[in-house]
């Protein structure tokens, strides 16, 4: 209430009229008094009033908060998570002060209505003021520092570059049963007394392989050659075996127990390989992966759900970049700083603009109407990504504190964000047509042979466009304005008759206004319209990032806050990764090149490891370390530390190669194991942390909903020529003001690769959302596996599962001369990539000849209702094979 | 065995637990904390301490209800009506409707709610709310999940996750007419937490008021039967490959399937009405056509209680009185009058009431001033909403705003602290029940929170 605070606050200020007298007395004390005052005025509310969530008693029970205690001198003057408690000397500046006087919300102490009397306030800022004299004698028991300093830092095992572990000497004795890596791993299983278990059959391996690398099941055709050049060559090598298979489980004929010892059979494994990693499906497999990491999506989600139009070149920026090996660190260098380098021409500039997308991805407050907090929210999630997902660490955390556990001060932190306030991302525009938000439109970057010559009529459009919308929009709020007080003026008529004829003139005028408002209004929605029509040519758009006109440095913002403004950090790296050649940036730079160069130093102990890690975690199912954006002191340690620095290593010295890396791991007897688990192992070894098997890993998402359409003869193998949204959406309407039904039903209506269906934030597909697609507002290092009902009812009622399902059916049933039982042979190869067992063959035969009534039901508006109670019965069967557990899941 | 990952991550977790089925047969391999956890997430666990209740149902009144128009009377506003607001161009407005005193406890509640007027004396009216953000949007979030800031799990799923749910075959938080649009997914997400523990969403605020039902629950292609006789031709697909691979994984997904049919049975079981007798309906107001929207709704929660589901929501929109008050209020308040009072007291008869917590509110208040002719703002420094049954005290206000309405002044209740209290009236310390994700422990109240143990009965 205005009045009561108005008066809290003059009674502040006179309680410190009064103190002012004392102080000048409480100068010329003894010490003796000082502690005396301490005594009766302070020690008994610390006592009743502190003590009970701060002190070594509140520590005992549980209940120490903020990690602050106040019973004793040395845990006030050291203070808690937040700073010291006191600076004896300067109440205003003492946190203590702040937090009795209920200041802000965050720090209001005593807590709910307890407030202590502006009498008891004022004897606290007395005492400070007088030096803090505090008898209390005693340790603080844990009131310091609770993170790394750097120099622990730096002896942090992730922070230690990775050293090969493996002489070069040693390197390369490749065979095909013991690659390096396998001997590395068989060095950790001997050491826990695991064996590990036979290879996969072939038919299981190229099924695994063609999921791991390209993200879609393996044809018929494709298994059968495979299994063809294995076998002729276990003909000819079966003398070669050197491992002897110990298949504990029920084996499953016709599968092949494949040893690669032989070297054809290797060659024929190495010609898989080669092919799948030469395929274009490949980019879409592995650029999906790195798209998690990057919190990739084609809106901004949140309240303002701003359309990312031009997000999807970036997409296939990603793509492309791991269908054609770009170097990994050359990748993160262009999506960190890729404007600022030097290109051989100006496709190549173009290329390397749209990489810096990366920067402008993130979801957005565009609700925020404090331009400050907004910038410096756009700079943490910045930050998050870069730190989650190419170092593995989460540095936001820094943001208001010293990190707490991790050797990141809070000066790092605003040594980066001063070069990402250096930086504009160019995301394109906020919210139309809202005055106080047009701070939040940026421009997008033109791109092609013409942007130069478009871009500034077209830009120019675009700040029209707005400006007539905005125009728009308050001669709307200024005409209800007018309403209001119309309405009020007809209502008073009605109540005093006294001002009849004043208000009849009144309403009279503002009747006359409103028309004239009318009229205006209509026009100008016909000028927005018609303007909306008639666009310029444009350049291509892309979304990217470039340095800003003003560089500098950032303040440190105390305890995240905008308007609590400390020293200027002057830009720069992490200091517990110093590299002493990446110059600091000039006053002239960003630093984002720097930065680049910093990130993806040789030195950098981090960058390679996480990456490695990442790929690991992929093709294994559980990683080396299991927090994969968590390096810091709370992440997991390495399962195989010497594995992860020789991957590291290598990785960087192959000249950061990603497809020899994944071949380098796809090669290797440990990639090959089975799946099969044995019980002596699985006691000791649960999670199979020490790789004596070969993880059974859920078929995600996308690979769940291309592997349907790949197996119903629907999928459209090629990346689509048009962008599902620019179909859609005028992107002349930047905003998704409404849930719209087409956005989550895209799966439906488009056969693309799923990686090309429109993610946009709030509105994911459908089998996305229930098949724990990455939650696409944050960088996601891996995704949930849940095995939840929703799913089952997915595959078991869905109409979109059913009609592909029918499809597959008529796709079967077309081919007039097969008999059943080579239709359900068919059917096992496309899904499952084997051929089934007699017994399954009978099983199908006798669900086939069954003769329930399926309901005439149509399952959506394009599906076609079965021919017949066949052909109905076929569509039951393929849904089976689609919910099996054997197609959801990679063996 | 020498596990080098000492914590116990998350993705360990997962693997043993939140995929809700599978690692049952090999709980007794792992450790003991995997062990403890392999019963999946739905599985009932005990609190840490005695339960005052055992579920939730969250009247979830969206846009912010007037709190000096339903629970909170301002004499001090109707007599300075017309006066100067805090801002200059805004007057201050009085309410249009009288309070009179209800019950023995003599809770005032505004004649707009005569029904539940006449439960005054179940009601713990905590008239000192107060929150951080005054847009929609986040302030829903905040109070869903106590952050608008990052993406949090809701305080259902924190619930589910807490003390699993009494009834396999349903989920064990559902949400009535959820909202979907702008961000309304994250408001009953499970955000990190085991999937099993976000809501299952029944219709959508955001398109078809009256419509709930559940995707895909159901196939008009088949009947039942011919339905399990595919099921079953899956199942032993499933369970072939189970003998043959002993993946847990693949037993998860059988369960998961049989779940799925189950609650294909029992969801719309449950949520068939035709069984409630015409009394019942008329308790509710679910016979009448302006009520029973609602009336439907309430009735539902109490079906979902009664077969044992942990907590349930309902959102009622639209509160959001920039304009129209008169009309609104009126037209609002007449919708859940009769639904609210016929399930307090159907819960109550049936003896539920008193361990099921009932909350009653929305993300904010409004302002006692009027920018508009008959409008109120967003006030997210005070506001009331309402608790029943579940261990708190019945026919107690506690907390007050100023004598306007414009901030809590006393007994003030954050939106942490509200938390805190549910949690806490479930036999949960809020302290406690955190979840390690991303190098951290996150808990609902973050480092904030306190049980207001005031209002406990």
């Amino acid at each position: 209430m205005l009045f009561s605070s108005v008066n809290r606050s003059l009674l502040r200020v006179a309680a410190w009229f009064c103190v002012l007298p004392a102080l000048e007395i409480s100068a010329g004390e003894t010490a003796t008094q000082k502690l005396a005052f301490f005594e009766s005025k302070i020690r008994p509310v610390l006592v009743e009033k502190c003590y009970g969530c701060h002190s070594a008693e509140a520590k005992a029970k549980g209940k120490l908060k903020g990690g602050l205690y106040l019973d004793t001198r040395e845990g006030l003057l050291a203070g808690g998570d937040t700073g010291p408690a006191i600076i004896a000397g300067n109440p205003s500046k003492s946190l203590v002060i702040q937090a009795i006087r209920h200041a802000s919300e965050d720090v209001a102490m005593p807590p709910r209505g307890e407030k202590l009397s502006d009498a008891v306030i004022a004897d606290f800022a007395l005492w400070i003021k007088d030096g803090a004299a505090d008898p209390r004698d005693g340790a603080a028991p844990v009131a310091k520092k609770r993170g790394l300093s750097l120099e622990e830092g730096r002896k942090l095992w992730s922070l230690i570059a990775p050293k090969p572990t493996l002489q070069k000497a040693e390197r390369g004795t490749r065979s095909a049963e013991k690659t390096d890596i396998d001997r590395l791993v068989r060095a950790k299983l001997e050491e826990q007394h695991l064996a590990p278990v036979a290879e996969a059959d072939a038919r299981s391996l190229v099924r695994r392989l063609t999921f791991d690398l390209v993200g879609l099941p393996p044809s018929p055709e494709e298994v059968e050659q495979f299994v063809r050049e294995v076998a002729e060559d276990k003909e000819r090598g079966r003398e070669g075996e050197g491992e002897k298979n110990t298949k504990s489980e029920v084996s499953l004929s016709p599968s092949l127990p494949l040893s690669l010892s032989s070297p054809q059979a290797g060659k024929a494994l190495e010609a898989l390989v080669d092919r799948l990693l030469a395929s274009p499906r490949f980019g879409e497999r592995w650029g999906r992966h790195w798209l998690d990491a990057a919190r990739y999506a084609d809106s901004n989600g949140r309240d303002r759900n701003i359309m990312n139009y031009h997000a999807w070149r970036y997409r296939d920026y990603v793509i492309e970049a791991f269908n054609r090996d770009k170097p990994y660190d050359q990748f993160v260098r262009e999506q960190i700083a890729g404007d600022l380098m030097p290109a051989k021409d100006p496709a190549e500039q173009d290329e390397q603009r749209i990489a810096t997308a990366f920067l402008a991805l993130g979801s957005k407050a565009f609700e925020e109407f404090k331009p400050e907090v907004f910038r410096m929210d756009v700079i943490d999630e910045q930050i998050e990504v870069i730190g989650r997902s190419v170092l593995g660490l989460s540095i936001g955390c820094a943001r208001c504190h010293d990190h707490k556990f991790d050797p990141i001060p809070t000066a790092d932190y605003y040594a980066l964000a001063g070069i990402l306030r250096s930086t504009q991302p160019l995301y394109g525009w906020g919210p139309r047509g809202i005055k106080a938000s047009t701070y939040l439109h940026t421009e997008w970057q033109p791109i092609g042979p013409e942007a130069e010559k478009l871009a500034p009529a077209a830009l120019d459009y675009y700040r029209r466009l707005d400006a007539e919308i905005l125009s728009l929009h308050t001669a709307r709020s200024t005409r209800y304005g007018v309403q209001r007080r119309l309405s009020s003026a007809k209502l008073e008529m009605e109540k005093s008759a006294a001002k009849k004829e004043k208000l009849t003139a009144e309403i009279a005028r503002m009747e006359g206004e409103m028309k004239e408002w009318d009229v205006k209004i209509r026009g100008m929605e016909a000028g927005v319209e018609s303007l909306k029509d008639a666009a310029p040519p444009e350049p291509g758009w892309t979304m990217a990032a470039r340095d800003r006109e003003k560089i500098e440095d950032c303040r440190i913002h105390i305890r995240g806050d905008t308007t609590n403004l400390g020293n200027p950090v002057p830009r720069g790296m992490l200091q517990v990764i110093a590299l002493s050649d990446v110059p600091a940036p000039d006053a002239k730079q960003s630093g984002r090149w720097q930065l680049a160069q910093w990130l993806t130093h040789r030195d950098n102990p981090l960058t390679a490891r996480v990456f490695v890690n990442r790929v690991w975690q992929k093709l294994f199912g559980r990683a080396l370390v299991t927090t994969l954006d968590d390096f810091g002191v709370n992440g997991a340690k390495p399962s195989h530390p010497e594995l992860l620095d020789e991957l590291a290593v290598r990785f960087m010295e192959h000249g950061w190669s990603v497809k020899q890396l994944i071949r380098e791991l796809v090669l290797t007897r440990t990639y090959r194991l089975s799946t099969d688990a044995n019980a002596e192992n699985l006691a000791r070894d649960p999670d199979n942390v020490f790789l004596w098997r070969m993880s059974p890993r859920p078929v995600e998402a996308e690979a769940l909903r291309d592997a349907i359409l790949a197996v119903s003869g629907q999928l459209d193998p090629n990346p689509p020529t048009s962008q599902f949204l620019d179909r859609y959406h005028s992107r002349r309407d930047a905003e998704l003001s409404t849930f719209k039904p087409f956005l989550t039903s895209a799966d439906l209506v488009d056969n693309h690769r799923s990686v090309y269906l429109p993610v946009v934030r709030g509105a994911l597909p459908e089998i996305f959302q229930v098949f724990d697609f990455a939650a696409p507002e944050r960088p996601v290092a891996q995704r949930e596996e849940s095995i939840v009902p929703a799913q089952s009812l997915y595959l078991m009622n869905n109409p979109w599962v059913i009609e592909q399902a029918a499809q597959t059916a008529r796709r079967l049933l077309a081919d007039s001369g097969d008999a059943d039982a080579e239709r359900i042979a068919r059917l096992y190869l496309l899904a499952f990539a084997r051929p089934p067992l007699p017994e399954e063959t009978s099983r199908a035969q006798a669900f086939l000849a069954g003769n329930d009534v399926l309901l005439p039901v149509a399952i959506s508006k394009t599906a076609r209702p079965a021919s017949g109670p066949r052909e109905a019965r076929w569509t039951s069967f393929c849904q089976s094979i689609f919910a099996a557990a054997e197609f959801r899941v990679i063996r | 065995m020498n596990n080098p990952s000492s914590t116990f991550s998350r993705r360990d977790w997962l693997r043993t637990a939140s995929a809700g089925f599978g690692y049952m047969a090999f709980a007794g391999l792992a450790s003991e904390s995997a062990a403890r956890d392999s019963a999946g997430p739905l599985a009932i666990k005990a609190p840490h301490f005695p339960a005052r209740a055992k579920r939730v149902i969250f009247l979830c009144m969206r846009g912010g209800p007037p709190h000096m128009e339903t629970f909170d009377p301002k004499p001090a506003l109707t007599a300075r009506h017309g006066e100067q607001g805090r801002n200059k161009n805004c007057n201050l407005l009085g309410s249009r409707w009288a309070f009179q005193k209800h019950g023995q406890s003599g809770t005032e509640i505004v004649e707009l709610l005569p029904e539940t007027a006449k439960l005054a004396d179940k009601l713990c009216v905590l008239r000192g709310m107060h929150t951080e953000n005054e847009n929609h949007p986040q302030a829903l979030e905040q109070l869903h999940t106590g952050s608008f800031q990052f993406v949090r799990p809701s305080l259902g799923a924190w619930a589910v996750y807490g003390l699993g749910t009494e009834n396999q075959d349903l989920p064990g938080f559902i949400s009535i007419n959820p909202l979907t649009a702008l961000g309304g997914a994250r408001y009953y997400s499970s955000a990190f937490l085991p999937a099993a523990c976000s809501a299952t969403m029944l219709g959508n605020a955001s398109q078809h008021p009256k419509e709930l039902k559940l995707g895909d629950l159901t196939n008009p292609r088949v009947t039942p039967a011919s339905q399990r006789a595919q099921l079953d031709l899956l199942q032993s697909m499933n369970r072939d490959l189970l003998a043959r691979t002993a993946d847990p994984r693949v037993e998860g997904l059988i369960e998961s399937y049989e779940l799925a049919f189950r609650m294909q049975g029992e969801m719309p079981r449950v949520m068939d009405l035709s069984a409630e007798n015409p009394q019942t309906l008329e308790m509710y107001g679910a016979d009448k056509p302006e009520t029973q929207t609602f009336g439907k709704q309430c009735l539902l929660a109490r079906r979902f209680a009664e077969a044992g589901v942990r907590f349930i929501e309902i959102t009622h929109t639209d509160w959001d009185f920039h304009g129209g008050l008169t009309g609104g209020m009126k037209r609002n308040c007449h919708q859940i009058d009769k639904p609210i009072a016929g399930l307090l007291q159907d819960l109550d008869q049936r003896g539920l009431l008193r361990e099921t917590l009932v909350l009653w509110g929305g993300e904010f208040g409004r302002t006692p001033e009027d920018p508009t002719t008959d409008g109120r703002g967003h006030n997210n420094k005070g506001f009331c909403m309402w608790m029943a049954g579940g261990g708190v005290k019945g026919g107690h206000v506690f907390g007050a705003t100023d004598e306007l309405g414009y901030e809590a002044v006393e007994g003030k209740i954050h939106v942490h602290d509200l938390h805190a209290t549910m949690l806490h009236l479930l036999g949960l310390d809020h302290e406690r029940l955190t979840y390690r994700y991303g190098g951290r422990d996150f808990r609902l109240t973050d480092v904030k929170g306190n049980v207001v143990r005031e209002i406990i009965a």
